[in-house]
């Protein structure tokens, strides 16, 4: 594991090392990964979006000044481009889950407990996949990513108590839909 | 204290982050509001639910993969003369460069315009309903990566039709199209928002530009 900062990177990678955004790409892209994947539930459109989260990087590492740290700005990027993303395809879109947990190789038919399971856990993704932006991105970030909320809020420049609201109404939201069904 | 002020105790006490003190002020309230003992409880159970969810499948080796594809699109998005990607230096230059290009196209075609300017409706009604809707088009297609001023120039479609019929548009700056255009980093929006990278711009840069566009005597 290198030991240089992010910041020490950056530096190295504005004076043209390409090996320092390699070791930024290799230290961040789970994270990134994780964050868009929620955001996107589909693989093949995640994977999309999070090359191009690292090209932004490569191509405007001019414009990072430091302010911030480097996470809250890939985040920001992320979550961005994300929505971009979903925007995109709102329109063509019809509202789809990712059935991916609903199949299963064996054809023994599953327990009761196991099928309810599941059933719940279709409905989590698709009430968290129906969630308003705003909502949706707090969510992701302080459920998931666990981040504090004054870090959150540097991210999404938002202020801590409107974070707050929203990260109750998402909870609120899922659980609203799991107990009474889309 | 009202209910509104117990919510962040509710989760505060479902992350198990609460304070003793707060905890027992919340027990009190949830021992005489129905409202918010039925929030605790919805939360609590989300929280449960939301513990057993599976994370998805990321395919075999994808991790060990993406730094090489990263590096063929920046290649891809960069390609010289005769195949031969541009030095790194070139590469940062291009996307600032475009942008300069395209937003010099948009002031022009502007200061070309300007005489046609009806005084008697805003700035950015004005902006929007002069620039032809095949420049916009161009601008979308011109500029295919990144770079800090011009990260999307797609136009969305409500400016297309926005422009497409400028006698539609109402005689005060519409908020909504104002952010919906920065949200797409539209060329005349991050003009007018000057030097800030899209993703820097919130709600507040977005009162500014109003500001700025209600004070601009095009």
């Amino acid at each position: 594991m290198d030991q240089r900062s992010d910041l020490e990177l950056i530096q190295e990678f504005k004076n043209g090392s390409n090996n320092a955004f390699n070791l930024l790409v290799l230290r961040y892209q789970e994270k990134i990964y994780w964050v868009v994947r929620r955001m996107l539930p589909d693989h093949d459109e995640a994977d999309d979006v999070v090359q191009e989260v690292f090209v932004k990087v490569y191509r405007s590492i001019g414009s990072f000044k430091g302010d911030s740290s480097f996470y809250t700005w890939l985040y920001r990027i992320a979550m961005n481009l994300s929505l971009n993303e979903i925007r995109r395809k709102k329109t063509r879109r019809t509202f789809s889950l990712d059935d991916s947990t609903m199949q299963h190789e064996s054809t023994d038919p599953l327990p009761v407990e196991q099928l309810e399971k599941e059933e719940q856990t279709r409905l989590i993704k698709a009430a968290i996949e129906r969630l308003p932006e705003k909502q949706k991105k707090v969510f992701i970030l302080r459920y998931y990513e666990e981040l504090p909320y004054d870090q959150i809020s540097k991210i999404l420049k938002t202020s801590v108590g409107g974070l707050k609201a929203n990260y109750f109404h998402a909870v609120k939201k899922i659980g609203e839909y799991v107990k009474h069904g889309l | 204290m009202d209910c509104e002020k117990f919510r962040q105790l509710v989760l505060e006490k479902r992350e198990g982050s609460i304070s003793p003190q707060d905890e027992k002020i919340l027990d009190g309230h949830l021992a005489t509001c129905g409202g918010c003992r039925e929030d605790f409880e919805l939360i609590g159970a989300t929280f449960d639910a939301l513990r057993d969810v599976r994370d998805e499948e990321v395919p075999n080796h994808y991790f060990t993969n993406l730094l090489p594809r990263i590096h063929r699109r920046i290649d891809e998005g960069s390609r010289g003369f005769a195949g031969v990607p541009l030095p790194l230096w070139i590469q940062r230059l291009i996307a600032p460069g475009s942008a300069a290009a395209v937003l010099g196209s948009i002031v022009g075609l502007y200061f070309l315009l300007a005489p046609s300017f009806d005084p008697s409706t805003s700035g950015l009604q004005q902006l929007v309903s002069q620039v032809p809707r095949e420049d916009l088009e161009q601008v979308a297609e011109s500029v295919s990566y990144s770079g800090p001023l011009t990260r999307t120039m797609e136009p969305s479609q409500r400016l297309l039709e926005t422009v497409a019929s400028p006698a539609s548009l109402s005689q005060n700056v519409d908020r909504d199209l104002v952010s919906d255009q920065l949200q797409h980093g539209h060329s005349f929006t991050v003009f007018l928002a000057g030097d800030s990278p899209v993703e820097d711009i919130n709600e507040e840069d977005v009162d500014l530009i109003i500001k700025k566009l209600d004070q601009t005597s095009l």
